[in-house]
């Protein structure tokens, strides 16, 4: 009886043991786990030095950065959160481009917004989603190449001018030097229009990429548009392509609300593709004719296609791919 | 099983569950440097567009009838020559750099000149700034010295005619900077004899080789 309650009581001390050193390891794997996944999250501070070192060689030409004609610097700011929240801010009523028209112009302050076919100046963006608080932040960390996690931004951020490098330097002349001699009738932008990723058949073997595909500045048409996958990019690769096809609306005299378009392409190695490296290229062609007799009746005079006879010879859109085993 | 079996099937499970977290959060996965803007705006002058773009043979400078060939004729908003989209101080067609990064320009036309349109001529050359130079035939030559790779200036021309082969793109304009603006000049010539009627030829830029 003493023997079975001493082994009881050694069978309980085991068990309770037991617990105790199931908890500490319970206790160890969470706190691993929170270094690790800080350590992910964190990640993108990894590419710290390679951002910083960007950021220095653009701070001497701090204009294709901010866009901002060198004003706003670092050195400026002695808490750097500040210059993060101000870099890629919209300073329309700052920008007085009616002022700086009707000195162009030759004429009176008060008849410039009868030449652009506007109200007042706040028309220019009125079409346009409210700026969110952290608009500066988040188009600042895309500019410097600190976060790729683009798919989840909503309108209210690529829909603002602001959000594209160098808006302020060269889509803003569009109002502030008008030259009523021409007219802009063709363009787009892509961005970021040139990606990259690794592919394996051993891990992954598909990509997923987001790119912004807008208006050009002073574009006063509406342009249909498709998007296709190069020929030589579907011998290796399966893409799709949401949206393909879409029309471009007018960024003058005022920004439209379907002036950007958030573009999603999805590819995946087809099976025989050998490891290497890649060049995957979107071309911008005519759109299918439905959609074309759609928006030209719709739009008459200010219908023109995207692709027109001259543009920029490389891909609008570009994708890199490394596969490996 | 002994602690540390526990702790480290633990920490497998929970390492890769992390992972997993942090993959769903970051929905792209494709990376940069820097990112890339590339943007441009085409704009045309006075009522012309990409069609409105018009040569017609009684509206050129040279041989201004209608036997089928003239030279030196500028570019007209209408087929019936209605206003010269090209002068001394009128660029056709600019085209402005409007992103982040230094952009060529290349350009060819979709399919050879042939049967009743081949003896048509186009000739490209850059403006001089202000405009397309005196009469807007500053860069006209004949014929056009500008060939290959090499980008066209404001006094010599790169020719499109039945001899250019489609599938290799023409350099119009090299290295044009971020926030840069290049205006192109053009003369549409008849050469010989081209018969009456209208000839549209689709001016687009090539797939580009890289």
């Amino acid at each position: 009886m003493e023997e079975d309650s001493a082994s009881n009581d050694s069978k309980e001390k085991t068990k309770t043991n037991k617990n105790w050193k199931m908890l500490f390891g319970a206790v160890v794997i969470i706190a691993l786990a929170v270094i690790v996944y800080s350590f992910i999250s964190d990640q993108d501070d990894s590419s710290v030095p390679l951002a910083l070192l960007t950021q220095d060689s653009q701070e001497n030409n701090e204009v294709n950065l901010t866009g901002n004609e060198g004003k706003i610097k670092p050195s400026s700011y002695a808490v750097r959160k500040e210059y993060f929240e101000e870099a890629f801010k919209p300073r329309r009523d700052e920008y007085n481009l009616f002022e700086k028209a009707s000195e162009r112009l030759g004429i009176p302050l008060e008849d410039v917004p009868e030449y652009f076919t506007l109200n007042s100046e706040e028309d220019i963006f009125n079409e346009l989603p409210q700026v969110p608080e952290d608009f500066s932040e988040v188009a600042y960390l895309l500019a410097t190449g600190r976060t790729y996690a683009i798919g989840n931004l909503s309108e209210e951020y690529f829909l603002q001018p602001e959000f594209y490098p160098n808006f302020k330097e060269n889509g803003l002349k569009y109002w502030s030097e008008p030259d009523p001699k021409y007219w802009t009738t063709n363009g787009y932008g892509t961005y970021p229009a040139e990606q990259f990723d690794v592919l394996s058949y051993s891990n992954r073997d598909e990509f997923l990429a987001v790119v912004f595909l807008y208006t050009g500045y002073g574009v006063q048409t509406y342009q249909g548009a498709t998007l296709i996958p190069s020929s030589g990019s579907l011998e290796y690769f399966d893409i799709t392509i949401s949206p393909d096809t879409f029309l471009l609306t007018p960024t003058f005299p005022k920004f439209s609300k379907d002036w950007a378009h958030q573009i999603v392409i999805a590819g995946k190695l087809k099976p025989d593709t050998p490891p290497g490296e890649y060049s995957i290229g979107l071309l911008i062609v005519k759109p299918p004719y439905e959609k074309k007799v759609e928006w030209a009746s719709k739009y008459r005079n200010l219908y023109f296609d995207a692709a027109t006879g001259i543009a920029p010879s490389n891909f609008p859109i570009r994708f890199t791919i490394t596969v490996k085993e | 099983m002994d602690l540390r079996k526990i702790v480290f099937i633990g920490f497998v499970v929970t390492f890769f569950a992390v992972f997993v977290y942090a993959a769903v959060e970051n929905n792209t996965t494709m990376t940069w440097v820097v990112p890339s803007n590339v943007s441009h705006s085409l704009t045309y002058s006075g009522a012309c567009s990409s069609s409105d773009f018009y040569f017609v043979e009684d509206q050129c400078a040279q041989d201004s009838d209608i036997d089928g060939n003239g030279s030196q004729c500028v570019p007209q908003t209408t087929s019936a020559g209605g206003t010269s989209c090209q002068d001394a101080t009128t660029i056709p067609i600019t085209i402005t750099n409007n992103g982040n990064v230094g952009i060529n320009v290349d350009a060819n036309f979709t399919a050879e000149f042939a049967g009743a349109d081949v003896n048509i001529v186009l000739k490209v050359w850059m403006s001089d700034g202000p405009g397309c130079g005196a009469s807007g035939l500053g860069g006209y030559e004949a014929p056009c010295t500008i060939t290959g790779a090499t980008p066209v200036t404001s006094t010599a021309c790169r020719r499109y005619n039945q001899t250019n082969e489609t599938t290799a793109a023409q350099r119009i304009v090299s290295a044009l900077g971020a926030g840069d603006t290049n205006g192109m000049c053009f003369s549409g010539d008849f050469n010989t004899s081209v018969s009456q009627g209208s000839h549209a030829v689709t001016f687009m830029t090539t797939s580009p080789a890289s």
